[in-house]
């Protein structure tokens, strides 16, 4: 019998995390995103790959200067330019458009490692 | 003289004016209404500035918080769910309203909005009853039908976010603020409560003292985890995983039973074919998430794509070549005979009943708290649930002497003038205590709690 178990646990355990739903994302300008894990300023020091130890570090500032947190930028971060001021949905951008001083918002995918979900960014 | 007299008149008004405003009650201020009411009041009514359409033009209350073809077919053209048959900014890449008439499916672009012709999937609309035991994972809230309805931090609370822009734009350009507005965070709370208050809040705890022999029969098949396997991913009937499997903080899982796989999917053969559905993530597992099998009997048709229309065939579904073939099928086949597959099938026509009849004598008992002037919409609900029960036991001649009761009940709450309000319902809750006493030999706590 827990053989049975053990084989339909293996053969069922094969669904991967749940993870939050990307396409609408896109339709949200930055200020308007839902939920708890958001961190929003202006981008701060954005460190290359080599200085961070392998990803890409984003800082975010108050508008004090007061540096709010630091996030990894990892291959699944998704990065979305705020057209909201020309009534546009967000585009699709890269880290290279998250420049020092721009308004920014972080979504925290994970506390310990401090890996940002996504980046948006107002031009 | 006149002068005077008037000035006396005068006096008297004032004063008299002084005396009633010293007597009169001021009415008490209405109190104000509850996070779920105000949750209620945002899920049928608000539009959030968009097409129309509220949470409740989909998720409807008459028809189990689903939307079955059956109930499409009594609605208005002018119904909100049509908006693309109406409005010239929503013909194209919005809906597929054919697919939506005929088979029940909603057009979801869950893999994004850059290709509205052809990159879409069609969905059965999920009821929402009981989410407060189907959405929490170990894995984080899963919603909707792959588990990942919802953006930001994936809660039930952020849900309505991705519906509004999903379902409720005015034009596929979904601009914030121009097609639609998005939820403020007080009314995601609302919602969020509203949501979380509907149905069962608390799982079933199996087995049960069942009186049928049939239904006996299919809840120790349901129960056996070599035969028929239901009690692995359906742990008491709810949406959540056998914890003894699969460990203790499992909660709701995603799996890939190969429903995609089934040869005879309505909506394939519909207009415009649906396109296969890759579930969870972009791009897809192939997984979907588990619903609650309690409220499965009165919420057909079943599974992601309305492949099934009647909880016979679902419950034949774990027969199949596309289930046993599946990753989840592949631990042992699965052979019920149909013998088998109608005794699972009468468990779960006696637990929703069972479950009809514990919201039914939760409404009773609230018209009965509000009196005959403000207890017609709980007794509205009442009804329904009792009439839910009575189809899904008479469907398949299943308990006749507890449908008697529940005829019983009907007839109370139908007939009450001022005088016998209160004790026709008093009497229409005998009658409910009756019809579950028919089903349920001994009453178990978890499966007659109020909700």
């Amino acid at each position: 019998m827990r053989t049975v178990l053990i084989a339909v646990a293996a053969s069922l355990a094969l669904a991967g995390a749940a993870a939050a739903h990307p396409a609408t994302e896109q339709y949200i300008p930055i200020g308007q995103s839902p939920g708890p894990g958001i961190v929003s300023g202006r981008a701060g020091v954005v460190a290359e790959p080599s200085e961070a130890g392998g990803e890409p570090i984003v800082s975010v500032q108050a508008a004090s200067g007061a540096e709010l947190g630091a996030y990894a930028v990892t291959p699944q971060t998704r990065v979305y330019i705020d057209r909201s001021a020309q009534g546009l949905p967000n585009l699709v951008g890269t880290i290279d458009d998250v420049q020092p001083g721009r308004v920014i918002e972080v979504r925290i995918a994970d506390p310990v490692t401090r890996a940002a979900e996504w980046i948006k960014v107002r031009p | 003289m006149r002068m005077r007299d008037l000035g006396w008149q005068a006096a008297c008004a004032a004063a008299l004016a002084l005396v009633l405003a010293a007597c009169e009650q001021p009415a008490p201020p209405p109190a104000p209404p509850t996070l779920e009411e105000r949750g209620r009041d945002i899920f049928f009514t608000e539009t959030f500035g968009g097409n129309g359409r509220t949470c409740g033009t989909c998720h409807r209350a008459e028809d189990n918080f689903g939307l079955s073809p059956a109930f499409i077919a009594t609605l208005p053209a002018d119904d909100p769910l049509f908006v693309a048959e109406t409005v010239p900014e929503l013909a194209r890449g919005f809906e597929a309203p054919r697919q939506m008439r005929a088979n029940g499916l909603i057009l979801e672009n869950l893999d994004g909005f850059e290709d509205l012709d052809n990159k879409f999937v069609l969905r059965g609309v999920p009821h929402t009853l009981a989410l407060r035991t189907s959405v929490t994972s170990g894995d984080g809230p899963r919603t909707g039908w792959g588990g990942d309805g919802a953006p930001g931090d994936r809660s039930l609370r952020s849900f309505a976010v991705g519906a509004v822009i999903q379902h409720f734009t005015k034009s596929t350009n979904r601009m914030a603020g121009v097609d639609f507005r998005l939820p403020t965070e007080e009314e995601l709370d609302a919602l969020e409560a509203f949501m979380l208050s509907t149905g069962r809040q608390e799982d079933l705890v199996l087995p049960l003292q069942l009186t049928d022999a049939r239904v006996q029969r299919g809840q120790a098949l349901f129960l056996d985890n070599t035969v028929a396997r239901c009690n692995v991913c359906h742990f008491n009937a709810g949406a959540n995983a056998n914890p003894a499997i699969f460990g203790a903080d499992v909660g709701n899982r995603n799996f890939n039973t190969g429903v995609e796989d089934l040869p005879d999917i309505p909506g394939r053969t519909g207009d415009p074919p649906a396109p296969r559905d890759d579930g969870l993530n972009i791009p897809g597992d192939g997984t979907f998430n588990t619903p609650p099998l309690v409220e499965a009997a009165d919420t057909a048709p079943f599974f992601h794509n309305n492949a099934r229309a009647t909880l016979e065939e679902a419950v034949a579904f774990y027969n199949s070549d596309a289930f046993n073939n599946s990753p989840s099928g592949r631990a042992g086949r699965i052979a019920l005979t149909q013998e088998q597959v109608n005794d699972i099938a009468a468990f779960l026509r006696a637990l929703n009943a069972l479950e009809n009849i514990r919201q039914g004598e939760a409404y009773v008992r609230m018209a009965i708290e509000r009196g005959q002037d403000r207890g017609a919409e709980p007794l509205r609900l009442a009804r329904e649930e009792i009439q839910d029960a009575v189809q899904v036991l008479s469907g398949v001649g299943l308990h006749a002497d507890a449908v008697s009761d529940l005829n019983q009940a009907l007839v109370s709450t139908a007939s009450s003038t001022r005088s016998r309000y209160a004790p026709d319902l008093a009497q229409a809750l005998v009658a409910l205590q009756s019809a579950r006493s028919r089903i349920l030999a001994a009453q178990s706590p978890a499966a007659t709690s109020p909700g």
